[in-house]
């Protein structure tokens, strides 16, 4: 095939053109100096505070919940933290100690309810248990809040990361409001139909064959179209690929993730040499 | 010249019993708009396929004969290199969003980065491609959030920006309504006007008629007629072939059985009112 004037020189399969080399490039900012930091920054940052919860459970899971709370409150994201983190993470981890205390067996009984009978080396191990799970939890809504998924994947195009590999990361992600408008689409079709889809739950239970079916066999054929239309426009095409964004990686980021490293080797040195003693 | 060139092209899908594609010969003009027809299952989008080169390397099956678009055989072109010179335009315009982009803008430049254009050549292309297409006014709008017609012309704004030579057009205005069907043949005649050819699977002969320089009559996997819209919808192949002729050819056919004849076959309504009231029809005595 005659290469066309679309087409300038192409090296190796799968890269991106430094994105930095052009001034038609931009940086990709959201205006706040947490969501600005470098997503891998926010992945050694949240990572960090979960392995912290994770080796010291109940000592330093108000730390790190409070370190979690600070910076989304920083990001501008406090109100979303918080209430993702009382409706999921902390009813999670009061259901666990709740558990823990009634149904671990133990010899201090410290009170009696209708057939189960607490104890405080239940109530010590659903501490333990709850505290890691509370931690880790605040580490991942942390995430949840400051990262933004279009960066990530940028800075993973960026780091050398294939075009394939972040193609499925994002069309996976996306794909769940995609598939919603669909539903909408079949259930409007299956009420034409006189499927009944707005009433008690038994009903709407019974609504899920009929639209579930359609959209899954949608999807199916969807899939033939869809690898089509991205060979047609180049996705398999051999070379370098253009990036019209960028992400910074700054030397604050860098200093950064330098210092969470230090701070994980010294935890890591302290819980051994605490576990020895 | 000629843009796309078939020879003896027969073609059998995986599992098949039969071939889908019978000894196509078939040459396209550079910059002609060239409409396929057809009844269901006639071979029309294998043809297609076949031009896009996804028969045989994506479908697989038994393939035989040359493709050539350019003068140069596909045959041992890959896909990708194929996306190149040829483009592709499905008609259901969900599956043709990329599915990664959250803008029109990104979805338009999609293509174009794979392909490894400049960034500034990026940027100049989109915005000249957006109103185009007339859609700057959803440049920031999630494609997926745009009702069907706009998707379309979103999909063939994403392809036609890419600048291939050859864009093959299957059947996209079979989910949308009348005033968005005549906004993405407006926008595939713009094309049309930039020098690119046109190779197109459509029902609505209305349009057939108005637009192509030469329509294909597909028929069991052949090609039963070849010629001006005129020629073929005037042919007694396409009765014979269940095809629903253009609304202005009907009524002159039906007009002739009444006795009042009219010269040359008008292929828009208006073509054919303008014969009527010209006094060129003939009544017959």
């Amino acid at each position: 095939m005659s290469a066309s004037a679309v087409s300038p020189a192409r090296t190796s399969r799968g890269s991106y053109s430094d994105p930095r080399e052009s001034p038609a490039t931009e940086v990709l900012r959201t205006g706040n100096g947490v969501r600005d930091l470098n997503p891998a920054t926010q992945l050694s940052l949240a990572g960090g505070l979960a392995l912290t919860a994770v080796l010291f459970g109940p000592l330093c899971m108000v730390i790190v919940v409070t370190i979690c709370l600070v910076l989304s409150a920083l990001a501008g994201r406090a109100r979303p933290f918080l209430t993702l983190f009382t409706r999921t993470i902390l009813i999670l981890g009061i259901a666990i100690v709740a558990l823990q205390t009634f149904f671990v067996p133990g010899t201090t009984e410290l009170f009696s309810w209708w057939l189960f009978t607490a104890t405080a080396e239940g109530l010590a191990a659903g501490i333990q248990i709850a505290s890691r799970v509370l931690g880790v939890g605040a580490s991942v809504i942390l995430l949840i809040q400051i990262l933004n998924l279009d960066r990530l994947v940028l800075d993973m195009e960026q780091r050398g990361m294939s075009p394939r590999a972040t193609y499925v990361i994002t069309a996976t992600v996306n794909i769940i409001p995609q598939m919603r408008k669909q539903m909408g689409v079949i259930m409007d079709a299956q009420k034409s139909r006189g499927v009944e889809t707005d009433s008690n739950l038994w009903v709407r239970t019974q609504a899920f064959v009929p639209t579930i079916g359609p959209l899954i066999l949608n999807s199916i054929m969807g899939v033939e179209e869809k690898a089509l239309t991205l060979e047609s426009r180049g996705f398999s095409a051999t070379g370098t690929r253009t990036s019209l964004r960028y992400v910074e990686d700054r030397p604050r980021d860098k200093r950064l993730r330098v210092l969470i490293v230090c701070a994980l080797v010294a935890i890591i040195g302290v819980r051994i040499v605490l576990w020895i003693l | 010249m000629d843009s796309v060139t078939l020879t003896d092209v027969t073609y059998t899908y995986p599992g098949s019993e039969g071939p889908v594609l019978r000894d196509i010969n078939l040459s396209i003009r550079a910059g002609e708009f060239c409409s396929i027809i057809g009844p269901n299952g006639a071979g029309k989008t294998t043809l297609c396929a076949a031009i896009r080169g996804f028969v045989p390397k994506f479908y697989k099956g038994d393939f035989e004969g040359t493709v050539r678009i350019k003068g140069e055989d596909i045959a041992d072109a890959s896909i990708g290199e194929i996306a190149r010179d040829v483009g592709f335009v499905f008609q259901n315009p969900f599956t043709q969003m990329s599915g990664i982009t959250a803008s029109v803008y990104d979805e338009l430049a999609f293509g174009l980065r794979n392909l490894g254009v400049p960034p500034a050549q990026i940027r100049e292309r989109v915005e000249g491609m957006l109103e185009l297409a007339g859609i700057t006014a959803f440049r920031d709008r999630d494609p997926f959030q745009l009702s069907g017609g706009q998707q379309q012309r979103v999909a063939l704004a994403a392809m036609l920006i890419m600048e291939q030579d050859v864009i093959v057009i299957d059947e996209p205005t079979s989910q949308l309504d009348p005033q968005s069907t005549d906004d993405v043949f407006a926008l595939i005649e713009a094309a049309q006007k930039q020098g690119r050819t046109i190779v197109l699977v459509e029902h609505k002969m209305g349009h057939v008629a108005r637009y192509s320089d030469r329509v294909v009559l597909m028929g069991e996997g052949r090609i039963q007629a070849i010629g001006t819209p005129a020629d073929v919808f005037t042919d007694p192949a396409a009765a014979s072939h269940g095809i629903t002729l253009p609304e202005s050819i009907e009524l002159a056919q039906r007009l002739a059985g009444h006795g009042v004849t009219v010269p040359g076959s008008p292929l828009t309504v208006p073509a054919l009112i303008g014969a009527l009231s010209g006094g060129s029809h003939h009544v017959a005595d």
